[in-house]
């Protein structure tokens, strides 16, 4: 070997080394990012949520969707409903609208109403898509309003309700976690994660 | 009818008359949709009841599981078909939303924790007991209720960890609504109804 290739080859990595701890400082002395507003957040939180419901919906096969792991709790297909149902009923009361399809009464939509798995990812993608317009249109000020509770006699701030159905949306995506596994699939997020 | 019996009717009838006069009245000055409605809470307020009803969800859980099967998993059945591998314990649930809770809400109240208490998500491997893993719960959540004590409209958009104090709290609650709903399918697969349920069909 010439003397030249290691003498490259020492050069090459010096740079490189220092161009990383260049890059690394000026990543350091960056001010953090700035905060996004409480709408933006929400927004987020909002779609988070939605959107793995969604993945699921679409992800998990036809065939399973009336599984449940024990009697006397919903089947995959009507936890999704009853999710996005929810969804529907803090949309509309949220932004005085009459939005979605009619479902009756509740939040527990039947499954005759929605037989096919296209109906079902249908329903779940429009009750996120429905709150994610109300959010993004009425902004920070619309967390502020406060809203007649149409089941219950009660005010609550727009921002408590949005969060109710973020954490209802979160407490049914855990138990169809557990559905997954049962049927040894792996849910999509988690998937992702693994990635 | 005789007489005797008209007065009385009449006399019972004025009373009654006169009992409601006062709610009549007070309904009739109430515009229709505030008559009776309870006004909104304050900031604070309201996140702390999104987080009471949190906690109430999951201690009761944790509370109707039988200490034998706190190191209940799932893959413990061999369901036909299924693959439960390397998912938390019934015990390590509680103990990942105990830590979870810990890291975040101190996010918001800028407390120090103990060393290996977050444990990559575990909590601290030394809780074995049922009463040790319900108390680590509960002290967690007694965090995030000092936490969301200081909520108010002016500090409620400061910055909190990754995200807003009110991002944060957002987030650590909702999080901890997905653990519940698998520790829901954890309880009826040993059998039991989550409380939460046992109230509804009451």
């Amino acid at each position: 070997m010439k003397r030249t290739l290691p003498a490259f080859v020492s050069v090459l990595l010096f740079t490189m080394a220092t161009t990383f701890a260049a890059a690394q400082a000026q990543a350091q002395n960056q001010p953090p990012t700035p905060a996004r507003s409480r709408a933006e957040e929400t927004l987020y939180r909002w779609n988070e949520i939605g959107n793995k419901l969604v993945a699921m919906a679409q992800d998990f096969p036809e065939d399973k969707y009336d599984y449940k792991l024990e009697k006397d709790e919903r089947t995959f297909a009507q936890n999704l409903l009853h999710a996005a149902g929810y969804e529907f009923l803090m949309v509309r009361a949220v932004s005085g609208t009459n939005v979605g399809p009619d479902f009756g009464q509740g939040d527990n939509p039947s499954r005759d109403a929605f037989k096919t798995k296209a109906d079902v990812v249908k329903f779940v993608q429009q009750a996120v898509t429905e709150g994610a317009r109300v959010i993004e249109e009425q902004g920070d000020a619309g967390l502020d309003k406060t809203i007649k509770v149409p089941w219950a006699n009660k005010f609550d701030h727009a921002s408590y309700l949005w969060m109710s159905a973020i954490e209802h949306s979160a407490e049914h995506y855990g138990q169809l976690v557990v559905y997954y596994r049962a049927n040894n699939l792996v849910p999509p997020d988690s998937r992702r994660n693994n990635e | 009818m005789k007489r005797t019996d008209s007065i009385i009717l009449s006399a019972v009838l004025m009373v009654c008359a006169l009992a409601l006069w006062p709610v009549g009245k007070q309904v009739a000055a109430a515009g229709p949709r505030q008559q009776t409605s309870q006004p909104t809470a304050t900031l604070a307020a309201s996140i702390d009841h999104q987080l009471s009803r949190v906690e109430k969800l999951i201690v009761d859980v944790a509370e109707a599981m039988p200490e034998e099967k706190f190191n209940f998993t799932p893959e413990s059945l061999k369901i036909p078909g299924s693959n439960y591998k390397g998912v938390f314990t019934f015990a390590g649930q509680i103990k990942h939303i105990a830590a979870s809770n810990y890291v975040l809400w101190s996010q918001v109240t800028g407390e120090k924790l103990a060393e290996g208490l977050f444990n990559d998500g575990h909590g601290p491997d030394n809780l074995k007991t049922k009463a040790e893993i319900i108390q680590f719960l509960k002290d967690s959540f007694a965090l995030g209720h000092k936490a969301t004590a200081t909520f108010t409209p002016e500090n409620m958009l400061r910055s909190a960890g990754k995200s807003t104090r009110i991002g944060t709290a957002t987030f650590v609650i909702a999080e901890s609504y997905n653990h519940y709903g698998q520790m829901v399918e954890y309880l009826r697969m040993n059998g039991i109804t989550p409380p939460a349920s046992r109230e509804k069909s009451e």
